[in-house]
């Protein structure tokens, strides 16, 4: 017995070594996961958050590639804490953790999408145990989701062991996936494919077996958290719609046309029980057909959230 | 809880240093222990079925042993099997028997809506009725005797390495090891350990990488075509036999780490050169039940040459609805069974073996054959694996791109084919050895710096190329 365990130790001790190893080679190479930064969407996490922020902005993908404050940056503390598939419920847990951070007086961009209130909730989905690592890299553990210490030792100590092979090799080796997608423009051909297969796997999906739309009653409610935690902070709540090629808007229109009336009259009941201020540009004409703005039907590109916040900046910020 | 999970690699080494520090007298009460808690970390709820079937198998089997008559004898292993095989029957197939009648029925214009229950299928449930039903059949004929202490009689259904997915146990074989008195063997513990490490490269490196890909094809079948079907197919084929062979390998190797030496399950199936072999080294525990309950009892080969046939279809037949209430997995086991009728009247018994390179060509045939009959196993329905048929050559008449279509259908990268390929090549000599030797004893021989070498290298890219963040449960815990 006493030489069989002996040998596992003497089998783990190189073992250890060599994770070890790959694992420095592996956190050394990995890009600076910031928000906005050279990496893959899915990768991102949010790191040096500053403080005092003046204007902000908190969302999913579409908060995520539409704002750019680059132009901002030296008139404002401003900062994106958008992610990609962020769910409302996830904005209101990292406004939570960052509520310290928020200047009084600020202004914050709530980024509402056409399916943030429906489907089911997103603990039950297939990729939320991927997806919710980010989160053990920067929020505290009672923001986080079904939260469990494995995971998080992983995440943060050992995230060589947590990726994929092919990811594995391709960070050791210094390849590293580059978000250039930001910087390219779509193509009619290609934004209508793309606002097609969107309408399947956004819309579509989101109805029950008698083919009822799912209401998700918890990022509903999520939406009146964040406004509630923004006014405690004494900052200005503004919910906001970003622009959308109309190959994403059409197919809906035609295929459900209650999908938008189901939307607006949950927006409006926010509205009326707030007070707050909804600003859609999903339908805006200065960007609906430019694909020169946009690197999909639902995504603008570097140059069209340039666009979109300087817009923002004119026709909202100016005039509070 | 899963082989391949966290829990399971704090459960086992507790379980391991408890099992060799206690007396042997209270072994049997840790392994009982320890078995629930494994099955009843998957449902809570689920454990009174086995407590059931455990307990009308138990008296069953006493009232067996006393009973003089044999018309009483009878009436006894009928009730037994009604019991056993009715909760299986009730929580895998009372849906698909019910919906079956009703589309019957439909045929006849007589509109009716199937009675469904909305239920799960409790977790090993298939195997563990019967591991059940082999004991009392067992009993029944005379060739064991009754166990009459409660406590190790429910170990033995309930041991924990083999209790979701097989082995299905013999009573000669489990039942006597569990009440031994084990001795910590280094040999036997550091053979298990062996084994379990080449079923997880199995599990976790091989068939949960190829998993994404036959998913993604299988998953909505018709939205492919050409190329991207074969490529799943033959992926399938290794998937699958990675899979549950990985788990039989893990299950046998954690078995020997107490001590105990389950059956083999799996050797080299896909070495084989007829559709026979194939199954005298596929599912060996299942098969062997099916031979020994089934196919025998009805007559087996003893009987003219017609009559052979029928049995080994009908035995087949069973075998498919065993995996899965689905008309797919009759039809799996139906081919399967008429392709050995086919072998037993065609191939006469001089050539069952060949070698050389008409070896070849029949372990390819073999293979082939397999993975075709793999497409009704994987397909959710008779029309879906009818189109997968029908589609799978389509655009075959330009050869580059129905083969660069397929490999961009199934989204698969250079990196990752040339990964998977390794892996197989691995699996694929490992196998081959394995006919004629134990790989494992002869690397366990090499020389000290060797064999070390091999462990080390294989443990890394165990934890370095496994697949992470999918789900990962085993196949066959299905059935």
């Amino acid at each position: 017995m006493k030489k069989f365990i002996k040998n596992i130790f003497i089998l783990l001790i190189p073992i250890f070594i060599v994770t070890c190893c790959i694992n420095y080679v592996y956190k050394k190479n990995s890009p600076n996961f910031g928000t906005m930064g050279n990496c893959k969407n899915d990768d991102a996490y949010i790191v040096d958050v500053p403080d005092g922020i003046e204007l902000m902005c908190v969302g999913n993908s579409h908060g995520y590639y539409g704002f750019n404050f680059d132009k901002y940056k030296n008139d404002y503390v401003c900062f994106n804490f958008s992610l990609s598939s962020q769910s409302m419920s996830y904005n209101y847990r990292v406004m939570e953790n960052y509520r310290d951070k928020i200047k009084d007086g600020a202004v914050i961009f709530i980024c509402i999408s056409y399916t943030s209130f429906f489907g089911q909730d997103e603990t039950a989905l297939d990729n939320f145990e991927s997806k919710n690592k980010r989160y053990y890299h920067f929020l505290d553990r009672k923001y986080i989701k079904e939260y469990d210490l494995k995971t998080d030792i992983f995440v943060r100590y050992l995230p060589s062991l947590g990726v994929d092979s092919i990811k594995l090799i391709d960070t050791l080796q210094g390849r590293v996936e580059n978000r250039d997608y930001w910087n390219k423009q779509t193509s009619r051909d290609a934004a209508l494919k793309h606002g097609a297969a969107r309408y399947k796997s956004q819309i579509e999906i989101n109805v029950d077996s008698d083919g009822n739309r799912i209401m998700n009653e918890t990022e509903i409610n999520s939406v009146y958290d964040l406004i509630n935690l923004c006014r405690e902070e004494g900052a200005v709540p503004i919910l906001i719609t970003t622009p959308f090629l109309s190959e994403y808007t059409n197919p809906i229109i035609e295929n459900d046309p209650e999908f938008f009336d189901d939307f607006y009259e949950i927006i409006e009941k926010i509205q009326n029980d707030t007070g707050v201020d909804y600003y859609d540009y999903g339908f805006d004409d200065r960007f609906s057909s430019n694909y020169k703005l946009f690197f999909n039907t639902d995504h603008l590109n570097r140059k069209g959230a340039r666009k979109f916040v300087d817009i923002l900046m004119k026709e909202i910020v100016s005039v509070l | 809880m899963l082989f391949n999970s966290f829990a399971f690699a704090i459960f086992l080494p507790v379980v391991f240093a408890l099992y060799w520090v206690i007396p042997h007298k209270y072994r049997w009460m840790l392994l009982l222990v320890a078995s629930y808690y494994f099955y009843m970390s998957w449902n809570v709820k689920y454990v009174f079925l086995i407590l059931l079937t455990t307990a009308v198998s138990y008296f069953a089997a006493i009232f067996l042993e006393k009973a003089s008559d044999k018309k009483r004898k009878r009436f006894i292993l009928a009730m037994t099997a009604i019991i056993c095989l009715g909760v299986l029957f009730f929580f895998k197939y009372f849906n698909f028997v019910s919906e079956s009648v009703v589309s019957f029925l439909n045929l006849f214009t007589l509109k009716l809506n199937p009675l469904t229950l909305k239920l799960m299928l409790p977790v090993g449930i298939s195997f563990y009725t019967f591991q059940t039903l082999s004991y009392v059949i067992d009993v029944y004929k005379g060739e064991v005797q009754a166990e009459h202490h409660f406590g190790i009689y429910a170990t033995f259904i309930s041991f924990f390495p083999q209790l979701v997915a097989g082995p299905i146990e013999r009573t000669t074989n489990l039942l006597p090891q569990i009440k031994a008195q084990h001795q910590f063997d280094y040999v036997q513990a550091s053979y298990g350990l062996k084994l379990m490490a080449w079923g997880y490269f199995k599990k976790i490196v091989i068939a949960d990488t190829l998993s994404q890909y036959v998913s993604k094809i299988y998953d909505e079948p018709h939205q492919y075509q050409g190329f991207a079907f074969v490529l799943a197919t033959l992926f399938f084929a290794i998937q699958i036999y990675c899979d549950f062979s990985g788990y039989s390998d893990i299950a046998i190797g954690t078995a020997k780490l107490l001590g105990i030496n389950l059956m083999t399950n799996f050797k080299s199936p896909y070495w084989s050169q007829s559709i026979k072999e194939f199954w005298g080294r596929w599912h060996i525990s299942l098969s062997t039940w099916f031979r020994d309950y089934i196919y025998i009892p009805m007559g087996g080969n003893r009987v003219g040459h017609l009559r052979h046939c029928f049995n080994l279809v009908v035995t087949f037949l069973v075998s498919g609805l065993w995996h899965g209430a689905n008309w797919t997995f009759v039809i799996w086991g139906g081919i399967h069974g008429i392709a050995q009728a086919l072998e037993s009247t065609i191939i006469p018994k001089k050539y069952n073996k060949s070698t050389g390179l008409f070896w070849i060509i029949r372990v390819m045939f073999v293979f082939a054959f397999c993975s075709f009959a793999w497409i009704f196993f994987v397909s959710s329905s008779i029309g879906d694996a009818l189109y997968v048929i029908s589609h799978m050559f389509s655009g075959i008449g330009n050869i580059s791109e129905y083969l660069r279509g397929g490999f961009s259908d199934i989204g698969m990268a250079r990196l990752p084919f040339a990964l998977i390929c390794i892996w197989i090549f691995i699996l694929a000599i490992y196998d081959l050895l394995s006919l004629k030797t134990d790989v494992i004893e002869v690397i366990s021989d090499k020389k000290k710096m060797i064999r070390w070498f091999v462990y080390v290298c294989f443990v890394l890219i165990i934890v370095f190329f496994s697949q992470k963040g999918i789900a990962a449960e085993f196949v066959y815990f299905q059935f």
